[in-house]
């Protein structure tokens, strides 16, 4: 059920994303916050806990004009922390994923519109197996796009990326629309789970 | 808010080794050390 509202949202931001590279606030933060929400009404505290957290840390790095890279540490120990005293697998599922969205935002990995459209798609739908398909599409996609720009140098573009960290510049000059490739994916898990039953 | 105004939807594709490594070994260490401190924490639970 939550699968068949996801994808038709998931369709949307990947059309806007494909257009202009950038996804409208509205389609993305209200879902992760309604994520959090279901599990503050599920009686899992957690997850709430988790966003606000990383929340404050951007907000005070950003206010003290500090690396966002030195919220790293904080925030990986405040997962370790919350995921740490969970019983269930599912929340510390969510948990996982959602520090790993907002640390490659944090790298300059993805987009912020990204990574708020990974959240809401793991807090709805916790399943190691949507999100073995969202990462393997980002790679997928990723090599498709190095290959096509590149050609002959693409692997050793990829290589010379390995000895540094990309910059905001370069995220917003270089960067490719990443949602086609997760809404592919995405329609690949719904029809999995509808064969599936 | 810097992370819920940001609206890029872009992946830095010449990145994507170090990036793909950095997540995998990041989720991983998460995982462990969650069901590490869980396990413990439910060993104490049930010597009590």
């Amino acid at each position: 059920m939550t699968g068949l509202i996801a994808l038709p949202w998931l369709l949307v931001v990947a059309w806007q994303d494909a257009r202009t590279r950038e996804v409208d606030n509205w389609l993305t933060v209200p879902p992760m916050m309604a994520g959090a929400l279901l599990w503050l009404f599920r009686g899992e505290w957690r997850v709430a806990a988790l966003l606000v957290g990383l929340l404050l840390i951007v907000e005070v790095l950003h206010r003290r004009g500090w690396a966002m890279s030195l919220g790293l540490g904080p925030a990986l120990l405040l997962t370790v922390f919350l995921s740490g005293g969970v019983a269930e697998r599912d929340v510390a599922l969510v948990l996982t994923a959602w520090f790993c969205a907002w640390a490659a935002w944090v790298m300059h990995l993805v987009g912020g519109a990204d990574a708020k459209v990974l959240m809401a798609l793991v807090a709805f739908m916790p399943d190691a197996r949507l999100l073995g398909l969202l990462f393997g599409a980002m790679i997928t996609w990723s090599v498709y796009h190095l290959v096509r720009r590149y050609r002959g140098k693409a692997a050793k573009v990829a290589l010379a990326g390995t000895l540094s960290c990309p910059t905001e510049d370069e995220l917003d000059g270089n960067g490719v629309s990443l949602l086609p490739a997760w809404a592919a994916a995405g329609t690949v898990y719904a029809l999995w789970q509808w064969i599936g039953g | 808010m810097l992370f819920l105004s940001d609206r890029r939807a872009t992946v830095a594709v010449e990145y994507i080794v170090i990036g793909a490594i950095s997540l995998i070994v990041i989720a991983a260490a998460i995982w462990q050390l969650a069901g590490s401190i869980a396990g413990r924490l439910r060993d104490f639970n049930n010597a009590l």
